[in-house]
């Protein structure tokens, strides 16, 4: 499934059609015992202690630098937290826990070999799956999640849209594959550029130890009041003197042009910023605060080319002044 | 008088005023007999934050160290986190209560309850 921005985008096709991505490659911790949310809001940014059963929260787990590990997605199942990662990043963040469990009831088990995951979106995707009886009916919330099927059947389904798109991630605990059901197959290529339409980070393009939650737009993940975590002073400090120095936005090229990932954008001849994910006739980059300005227009080095791109304000809208 | 504990790289002292400050919070809080726990636990804004507990007896693997009358019960996998540590009580109009002076925390935070290594 493929399309351009100047046809129909990847969105728009998908208020209509539904579609589904095989996402057994991202990482999946079954994290437990007495302790483990209490730990879990120690290490990341967001408060997990508000964490009830059947209701997820994203967190961001931080270096002590304030630096991004990981983007956690944590599921409360009740008796145990399915944490969802990125790809390729489950043994770094089990390994990050068990460092820091000293005194704690907590154990960590990297599920991600044995079980699948499948994610299914687009406009009739609810009525999809309720057809399907892994629903009764809408999830309402992001990351609430209902546990159907027992054995080999047994899944999670947790809503987890992407943006505006309706979406629901089904995890299958034995491994067993999950149905496509006929949809439209995403790849990884149609799965960056919903992401890039989106603006939504990834690791390690837009998520890594070089950047802090804030220039990454992951601030609705950050509880500013709950207290101490591994980095907090650091997220803190920036974001209540304003000292965060740049931001993601996505940059809009002329019809079907591609700027590679890496390129820098340039003002007055200065580079500015710098393109971190691609797709024709868009990008996702980091741009320097002064020179973020939804409608402007930068140029961008690329492959010995220079480009014109216009910068779209996609921060949070608390920080979208 | 009070004594100037020195460090050991390879233990963990607490200082005679610090230990006289133990046996005083034991006996408030009503466990006279009682003895320090000292445990690290991941969190703070540095990375580590210091864990004291009074209890009876010591917890299974901790190591137990011995000084100014008062028994460390010290949790294992602290331990290496806590070595050289000398464990002292600030007080005055000043003060923050008990201290730890690590020498393997390279950093800590503002309010210094936490440390990274």
């Amino acid at each position: 499934m493929t399309t351009t921005a100047a046809q129909q985008t990847l969105t728009d096709r998908l208020q209509t059609e539904t579609a589904q991505f095989d996402m057994s490659h991202f990482g999946r911790l079954v994290v437990s015992g007495s302790d483990a949310i209490d730990l879990l809001n120690r290490l990341s940014t967001n408060n997990l202690e508000l964490l009830q059963p059947g209701h997820g929260m994203s967190s961001v787990l931080t270096t002590n630098k304030g630096r991004i590990i990981d983007l956690l997605r944590v599921l409360h199942r009740g008796e145990d937290l399915l944490v969802l990662t990125s790809p390729g990043t489950q043994q770094k963040v089990a390994e990050w826990i068990d460092f820091y469990t000293f005194i704690e009831d907590v154990s960590v088990e990297d599920v991600t070999d044995g079980t699948s995951e499948r994610l299914y979106t687009g406009g009739q995707v609810t009525n999809l799956l309720a057809q399907e009886i892994w629903l009764d009916g809408p999830l309402d919330d992001n990351l609430s999640h209902v546990q159907t099927g027992d054995g080999d059947s047994a899944v999670t389904v947790t809503r987890s849209d992407l943006g505006e798109l309706t979406a629901y991630r089904v995890i299958a605990h034995s491994g067993k594959i999950l149905p496509d059901f006929g949809l439209s197959t995403l790849d990884e290529d149609d799965f960056r550029i919903l992401r890039i339409e989106q603006a939504i980070a990834a690791y390690p393009t837009e998520m890594n130890e070089d950047r802090n939650p804030l220039e990454a737009n992951l601030k609705p993940y950050i509880n500013f009041n709950k207290g101490c975590y591994i980095g907090q002073e650091v997220v803190a400090r920036l974001n209540t003197y304003d000292r965060v120095q740049r931001f993601m936005c996505r940059l809009e090229f002329d019809d079907g042009i591609a700027a590679e990932p890496g390129s820098q954008i340039i003002v007055d001849g200065n580079a500015v910023g710098e393109v971190t994910s691609s797709a024709p006739s868009m990008a996702l980059a980091f741009l320097r605060k002064r020179f973020y300005q939804d409608g402007g227009t930068v140029k961008v080095e690329s492959n010995g080319a220079t480009l014109s791109a216009v910068v779209r304000d996609v921060r949070p809208p608390e920080d979208n002044d | 008088m009070t004594t100037k504990t020195m460090p050991s790289p390879l233990t963990i002292n607490i200082s005679e005023e610090a230990a006289d400050h133990v046996r005083v919070f034991a006996a408030q809080s009503g466990k006279p007999d009682s003895n320090l726990r000292v445990a690290v636990k991941g969190g703070g804004c540095a990375g580590m934050t210091y864990v004291l507990d009074l209890i009876d007896e010591p917890l299974e693997d901790d190591k137990v160290i011995e000084e100014h009358g008062m028994r460390l019960y010290v949790d294992r996998k602290s331990y290496i986190f806590l070595a050289g540590t000398i464990l002292e009580y600030s007080g005055g109009l000043n003060g923050k209560g008990f201290v730890f002076n690590n020498p393997n925390a390279k950093t800590t935070c503002g309010c210094g309850t936490s440390f990274s290594v």
